[in-house]
């Protein structure tokens, strides 16, 4: 007992503190990538837009010549309206679903928000193509569309609305899942109507959800290349318009003019996003009482019918695209083939572009997954009176309001320059990979940064007083709590970066063509049915990899019951 | 064998004696601002070795910052701490060797009690034996043993707090830190936790500072209480000083209930209704002229059944409210004397055997002058202060 007793006190000296050393060092580190992953390239855009072909600064001259131009004013008027329609119908969709997910008691709600979400796993460009197998000119259903032809803002806004569905969704279960089940009883104590207390209760508590979803939606909508380029016909678009001016004309200054326009609308979401997320934290006080839906017999069965309303078109979207991949020759030969598979015989890229996808996931997934939780865990566990941090942090949620397309146009600005010592990756899959993290960055940066604010400060405290280094602690602790968040994050990033098309169309080189290019040149070629077979690739890599986390989660939280069921109380 | 025997030092607060060897501990002139909010302004004070000081105040008077500044996870905007005369006040949390514990108990939930426990230990390069010995101690210490293989969330809260003590006292740090260690868990298990902690840190000798809002944890454990007040130290002293002979309004109230009379000073004598006496000797200061106010606690006032002819210091009064508190009997009295102020009396049962009391009766009240605790009429405010949470 008596060596627990105080020693005497060895002598105090001040060494080197390579804690805080490291902490510097990593933090400048990840700023400065940061810097180069996202800020200078959007400079690079910026600066573009204000220069003529020689380069020399001209003001606001690109703006005043875009503006003369009836052709290209044209199409932010068509996006403008087509981004609107969009938000008026899969906003009311969307809180209709989730309405029925979260708030009665119909059966196989797993299964229903799965095919909700199913849109996110494959490209945008998979229900422009089989809306055309549907309505197109020699679609199944054309009689519905009643002499009117799906090339336009028609199949613009259907395909939009399928592809927006699963944001809504997100957001919306979110939203509603969140309430105060001591709200409705007393509500219901005081004898109020159903009507009353949705529009006094529910309707409140998911206004900022609403507000959000519909930004989203408006934005997502305007800046999505792959639809309108597959469905649009001859109706011009922003997204389009910039491809146009940039593959077509060349006309690198009117391109990064209308980069800059679409950049508005997404940094005004930015904006009401950023106000709203204060209002929504506010909402739940950590006392409320979850609410629990009670069955009601007509109740449940309308809400069952308006899913299963909802969910047919989608089922039937993928699964058109499903038939028309393994059919020989659409309409003509609907014999059953794999012809569409050999994507060989289509493009010269054939099973390499797939295989450049999925290594572009991979490297997306690894190197994003480190850089966010790393920069995440500074952020939360170290910002304390660090500029440097504090500037990383801002950075890190700029990627939300540019549109790939931007930045991937933002990417040809910079990395083109002769210049510049980094053009060497120019046309390798190093650069698709910064290009794709930078793009995608802000939502593993949030996910990460609840995770960690989810674990106790005084950790770090704790281990400092224990004269642990906070590397060991991030080895033996943080991390080790943070595992699901962290492949939460790597899927997210794997995910997307199968499906991303608008943010590597102008970097990617011959030798690095991915999956989701390939599909537009097959479709540009005509060759719908490959077009459809590598989207549908991707969708499946995509579900594969989705239901890989699912599972791993599940074992990984089973194997750490012990120690987790703390957690979930805190 | 283990010196359980060192006294604390009772000692005045600091720095009158020039031949004493430097304190354990002496933090001199902090201040520390988190934006234009001070938190903290001039904390001055000793801490000897062995002693077990608590910092004791309402939640946002600075004292859970004075600690972490203390244990180096906060940097003082101004102002120097020394541990036996060495500066220590630029050491990073580790290498002060100070051992804390958190009111959030911060045990890693991923890690058993024993990989909790040895934490500190591993990084000391210390042979596995000597990990095991030093672990086998600190379980039995803790009552614990066989526990060690458990995880945080199969303890209860209490089990947490004696294990994250473990951990803390683990790599035998130099000055134990407390933060609020008791005020997550349920009352009884608080009183209990709070005789083991005394008991452990009688046992081991160990310096510690706690830092606590629950005046009774302050007065039942420390050897010495600073009372805190807005980022400034009111009071320093034994809990006894501390109780009854405050140096402030805003600390009498603080630490249990007074009652407040108004009063008058001049040439040393104080008057409160028909009754005027010298005024007790601590109190006898310049600012206690003029207007004053005088305090006694409830316990202090005895009850006498009325002889009519009543001696200097008992003034009959009329019982207006009596409440049975369990070990107690509240009785609440108003006494014309006092120009009808209400006054109230805490009544042991045994006082009530001797002399039963019902509301309406007419008693007289003793009030003992000598307890009287006097300070200027400005304080008047700190009352309200005191009794907030």
């Amino acid at each position: 007992m008596t060596d627990l007793a105080t020693s005497p006190a060895p002598a105090l000296r001040p060494g080197i503190d390579w804690e805080k050393a490291s902490r510097l060092v990593t933090g400048v580190l990840m700023l400065t990538i940061a810097l180069v992953i996202i800020v200078l390239p959007l400079y690079a855009l910026l600066s573009q837009s204000f220069e003529d072909h020689q380069g020399n600064f001209v003001g606001l001259a690109n703006f005043v010549s875009y503006a003369t131009d009836p052709i290209l004013r044209q199409s932010l008027i068509n996006s403008l309206w087509v981004a609107s329609l969009t938000v008026a119908l899969v906003v009311p969709l969307g809180f209709l679903f989730s309405y029925a997910l979260t708030r009665s008691c119909i059966p196989l709600k797993g299964a229903f928000k799965g095919i909700a979400l199913l849109p996110i796993l494959a490209p945008s460009l998979l229900p422009a193509i089989a809306l055309i197998y549907i309505f197109g000119n020699q679609g199944y259903l054309k009689w519905l569309m009643f002499g009117h032809t799906i090339y336009g803002p028609v199949g613009i806004i259907m395909a939009q609305v399928f592809h927006c569905l699963p944001f809504v969704v997100l957001i919306m279960t979110t939203a509603l899942a969140t309430a105060d089940a001591r709200l409705y009883e007393a509500a219901e104590t005081l004898n109020t109507s159903r009507w009353r207390i949705f529009w006094t209760i529910t309707f409140p508590g998911v206004r900022y959800g609403l507000i959000n979803a519909s930004f989203v939606v408006f934005t997502t909508a305007i800046v999505d290349f792959g639809i309108a380029k597959v469905i649009g016909g001859k109706f011009n678009m922003l997204a389009v318009d910039v491809y146009r001016q940039i593959i077509g004309q060349a006309n690198f200054q009117m391109g990064a003019v209308i980069g800059v326009i679409l950049l508005l609308p997404a940094v005004l979401t930015f904006v009401v996003e950023r106000l709203t997320y204060k209002h929504q934290t506010s909402q739940l006080t950590s006392r409320a009482v979850m609410l629990q839906p009670t069955p009601s017999r007509l109740f449940d069965r309308l809400m069952l019918a308006v899913a299963v309303l909802i969910s047919i078109p989608i089922l039937g979207i993928i699964g058109t695209a499903i038939f028309a991949s393994f059919v020989t020759l659409w309409p003509y030969n609907l014999s059953f083939s794999f012809d569409n598979f050999n994507f060989g015989a289509f493009d010269p890229g054939g099973w390499l572009s797939y295989w450049n996808s999925v290594e572009m996931a991979a490297w997306t997934a690894l190197f994003g997954t480190v850089m966010a939780f790393c920069g995440a865990y500074l952020t939360e566990k170290h910002r304390r009176g660090s500029r440097v941090l504090l500037g990383y942090h801002i950075v890190a949620m700029v990627p939300l309001a540019v549109p790939g397309i931007v930045l991937g146009l933002g990417y040809v600005f910079f990395f083109n320059l002769p210049s510049n010592p980094l053009n060497v990756l120019y046309g390798t899959m190093a650069i698709m990979v910064m290009c794709t993290i930078g793009h995608y960055y802000t939502v593993p940066h949030l996910m990460a940064l609840t995770a960690l604010k989810q674990i106790d400060n005084e950790f770090e405290a704790a281990s400092q007083a224990l004269g642990v280094s906070f590397w060991t602690t991030l080895r033996r602790v943080t991390i080790p709590i943070s595992i699901p968040a962290i492949i939460d994050i790597a899927t997210f990033f794997f995910v997307n970066a199968m499906t991303t098309v608008a943010g590597v169309i102008f970097i990617y080189a011959s030798t690095t063509k991915v999956a989701s290019i390939a599909v537009v040149a097959l479709n540009d070629t005509g060759d719908d049915g490959a077009a459809c077979a590598m989207a549908l690739m991707i969708l499946y890599t995509s579900a594969g990899v989705k239901l890989l986390q699912v599972l791993i989660t599940k074992v990984l939280l089973r194997s750490q019951q012990q120690w987790r069921s703390s957690l979930r109380d805190a | 064998m283990l010196d359980v025997s060192r006294p604390a030092k009772h000692l005045a607060p600091y720095g009158d004696d020039e031949a004493r060897a430097a304190p354990f501990l002496r933090v001199t002139g902090i201040d520390k601002h988190f934006g234009s909010f001070k938190a903290l302004s001039n904390v001055t004070l000793d801490v000897e070795a062995g002693e077990f000081v608590c910092f004791l105040g309402p939640s946002g008077c600075g004292k859970s910052t004075l600690l972490r500044i203390i244990a180096g996870l906060e940097r003082q905007n101004a102002g120097t701490i020394h541990s036996l005369d060495q500066d220590i006040s630029d050491l990073p949390p580790a290498q002060r060797q100070f051992g804390i514990l958190f009111q959030s108990y911060a045990l890693f939930p991923n890690l058993n009690v024993r990989e909790n426990i040895v934490y500190g230990l591993r990084n000391r390069r210390l042979a596995s034996s000597d990990i095991d010995s030093r672990l086998n101690e600190l379980l039995e210490l803790i009552d614990l043993k066989g526990s060690e293989k458990k995880y945080p969330a199969q303890l209860s809260g209490g089990q947490q707090q004696r294990v994250a003590l473990a951990r803390a006292i683990a790599p035998s740090p130099r000055l134990l830190l407390l933060d609020e260690p008791l005020s997550a868990l349920d009352a009884k298990v608080r009183v209990h936790l709070r005789q083991q902690i005394r008991d452990l840190q009688r046992r081991l000798g160990l310096t510690t500072i706690m830092v606590t809002h629950d005046q009774e944890e302050a007065l039942s454990m420390a050897d010495r209480v600073v009372a805190m007040r807005d980022g400034e130290v009111e009071q320093i002293g034994t809990p006894t000083e501390i109780y009854h002979r405050p140096r402030s309004l805003f600390v009498a109230g603080f630490v249990g209930k007074m009652n407040i009379l108004p009063g008058y000073v001049s040439n040393g004598r104080l008057t409160v209704g028909s009754l005027s006496f010298p005024v007790p000797a601590p109190y006898d200061t310049p600012e206690n002229q003029g207007d004053v106010i005088a305090c006694l606690r409830p316990e202090q006032l005895r009850l006498r059944a009325l002889t009519g002819s009543e001696a200097g210091d008992t003034l009959p009064a009329r019982l207006t409210h009596l409440e049975f508190l369990g070990a107690f009997w509240r009785a609440s009295l108003v006494v014309p004397a006092l120009g009808d102020a209400e006054v109230v009396a805490d009544l042991s049962s045994r006082d009530m055997s001797d002399l039963p009391v019902t509301v309406g009766d007419r008693v007289g009240v003793c009030l003992p002058r000598e307890r009287c605790a006097v300070f200027p009429a400005s304080q008047s405010g700190q009352i309200r202060e005191a009794a907030q949470p």
